[in-house]
């Protein structure tokens, strides 16, 4: 498992990968420590206290940077991580340039009881980057290596994006999809920074789709920055981030809040609107499940066993299966995203499939997806 | 012929009526109005055998009313009749006469997926009083998101002495979860089988009802 420090890690080391650059040589240290409600999936929630250093070098043409984290939980386990990142970039050919980078990091969730493989990656990346100032699009390749444990993956991700930024704020905006080991997924992800007078707001949202493997559904995050007094920062954020296959970050909700203490600068900040803060959120990671259906089992009746599905936006939704005689049966609405139906169902193995809005039968997550024998797919249901 | 041999000839031709098979109580009623009726005379004679040689016919109905409902050919559909017959067949003789119709369609789906019937049988060593349907289930599951058979079916065996059902799902869901993260199929089974074992050897030893892998905080 990698923890909410790894994904900041993450975000740091995409952060080094900028759409602009900066007019004067600048290296930044910082060290941004506090404490979190942190919920992962397949977790409990717990809190924890992160610390998290970080030193970075940018240039007109490079950038490089260092981060560490360290992330206790109440229950003792920790995470440590460490993340490497380096970029550069061509000089402009009109208003087209190029650039080529580089991260690799490592993480290990240590904990008593079970032995628990450390992710890593090593990535590369090339990037062609249009535009002025004031916006721009990108497109962008990554591959390399992922690891976990003894084992290793080659991930591919494909990436374009667009941005515009003005005094006070900016926005952009990304489609990125992503092939790893038996997962391939597409995130699509929007961003935004605001710079008032005496805080920053950052944001950024998207969902995950077109996901075989890698999890699907909708997310969301924000964080304030204040400046308190020179150098200290108070940081407050919440909200949920997705999984990240390829650089071992786990999926979960947190709040939390902390401060980030910056004991030097070497020269002003850069540009404040394709700043760090900006291009950590344009770049940041992928999301969860949006409008993706996903079946769950709900408690056991006399009557049978309630199947239930979640799912945005539908008005009907209508599942067959082994045990309809795979004739369609209509499911009871819930509530705005849920829908249910109860059915006889023993130990066994079944086969399903969903409708929704009578569209096309599908497979909802949530349950393993095979080849069946004319020409589609097929749901595999086990009942314990 | 006198009337006497007339007579016996009659009973003689209606005693051959009634050893024939009624082709109209053969018919499985679930078919009718759902397949053509060339497509349901070949379905139910595969019926037919089955019941005859002590198969289950339920998965056999569904499979064809699967591919009803999904529009397949005729051919299509007797083509998948016919060939979950055969697995059926298969897991009984690999899992033994006395199996289960829900055992049997999950050791179907396990020898579709790819394990071998002497795995099936390996299973049943392990567990010979004991319901296989959900081991064998979580066994094709397993291979279906991925881990290769030959693991998958060592995770199963190495389970089956001290996992119960809940147990097996519970380790299953937690292979996905890691599948879906990134992990390879092969870590992510190593990973969650290192812990089962490791809890299920404690569970032996305090005679605890823990799940291994109930969610907990990190």
């Amino acid at each position: 498992m990698s923890g909410r420090g790894v994904r900041a890690a993450v975000a740091a080391a995409a952060s080094l990968l900028p759409l602009g650059q900066a007019a004067v040589a600048q290296t930044v240290g910082a060290l941004d420590a506090g404490v979190s409600a942190v919920e992962y999936e397949g977790y409990l929630a717990s809190g924890a206290l992160f610390l998290n250093p970080t030193l970075r070098h940018d240039t007109p043409s490079l950038s490089l940077g260092l981060q560490g984290g360290w992330v206790v939980f109440e229950s003792g386990n920790h995470v440590l991580h460490g993340t490497g990142a380096g970029a550069w970039r061509t000089p402009p050919l009109g208003r087209w340039r190029a650039e080529v980078s580089g991260s690799g990091g490592v993480s290990s969730y240590v904990v008593t009881d079970t032995a628990f493989p450390a992710y890593g990656h090593v990535l590369g990346r090339v990037r062609t980057h249009y535009g002025t100032g004031r916006s721009g699009a990108w497109a962008a390749a990554a591959t390399g290596h992922s690891f976990f444990g003894d084992t290793s993956a080659t991930p591919v991700e494909i990436s374009l994006g667009a941005w515009t930024a003005r005094a006070r704020f900016a926005v952009g905006g990304s489609i990125k999809h992503t092939w790893i080991a038996d997962s391939s997924y597409l995130d699509v992800t929007a961003s935004l920074r605001w710079i008032y007078e005496w805080f920053e707001l950052s944001g950024s949202g998207g969902f995950r789709t077109a996901s075989r493997g890698g999890g699907s559904g909708a997310w969301a995050e924000a964080a304030l920055q204040i400046p308190v007094w020179r150098p200290v920062t108070v940081v407050i954020g919440g909200g949920r981030y997705p999984s990240d296959p390829v650089r071992g970050v786990l999926g979960a909700s947190y709040v939390s809040a902390g401060i980030r203490i910056t004991p030097f600068r070497t020269a002003p900040p850069l540009h404040p609107a394709i700043g760090s803060a900006y291009r950590r959120a344009l770049e940041s990671r992928p999301r969860e499940s949006a409008g993706a259906p996903r079946i769950s089992l709900g408690g056991s009746h006399t009557q049978g066993r309630d199947i239930l599905i979640e799912v945005d936006g539908a008005t009907r939704v209508e599942l067959a299966g082994d045990f309809t005689d795979w004739e369609p049966r209509a499911m009871e609405r819930e509530d705005a995203r849920s829908w249910r139906i109860r059915v006889p169902l023993g130990p066994g193995i079944y086969r399903l499939n969903i409708r929704i809005d009578g569209g096309r039968w599908i497979v909802p997550a949530g349950v393993t997806s095979v080849e069946d024998e004319f020409g589609s797919q097929v749901g595999l249901l086990v009942i314990p | 012929m006198t009337m006497l041999q007339r007579m016996c000839g009659m009973v003689g031709i209606a005693a051959l009526f009634v050893a024939l098979p009624d082709p109209v109580g053969a018919q499985e009623p679930r078919l009718q109005g759902r397949l053509q009726d060339a497509v349901r005379v070949e379905v139910d004679a595969l019926l037919l055998q089955a019941r005859e040689a002590g198969l289950p016919t339920e998965p056999l109905v569904d499979r064809a009313l699967e591919g009803a409902s999904k529009g397949a050919s005729g051919e299509r559909i007797v083509a998948a009749v016919r060939r979950l017959a055969g697995e059926l067949e298969t897991a009984r003789d690999a899992m033994g006469q006395r199996a289960r119709p829900e055992e049997l369609a999950a050791g179907a789906s396990a020898l579709r997926a790819g394990a071998a019937p002497e795995d099936l049988s390996r299973l049943r060593g392990y567990r010979p009083d004991q319901s296989l349907t959900v081991a064998v289930a979580v066994l094709a599951d397993l291979v279906a998101v991925g881990v290769p058979v030959d693991t998958a079916v060592a995770a199963v065996l190495v389970l089956a002495g001290a996992a119960d059902d809940a147990d097996y799902i519970a380790f299953r869901r937690s292979v996905e979860r890691d599948v879906a993260l990134g992990a390879s199929p092969v870590a992510a089974l190593g990973v969650r089988l290192d812990a089962a074992t490791a809890v299920a050897e404690g569970i032996l030893d305090q005679g605890a009802g823990r799940t291994p892998t109930a969610p907990r905080k990190p």
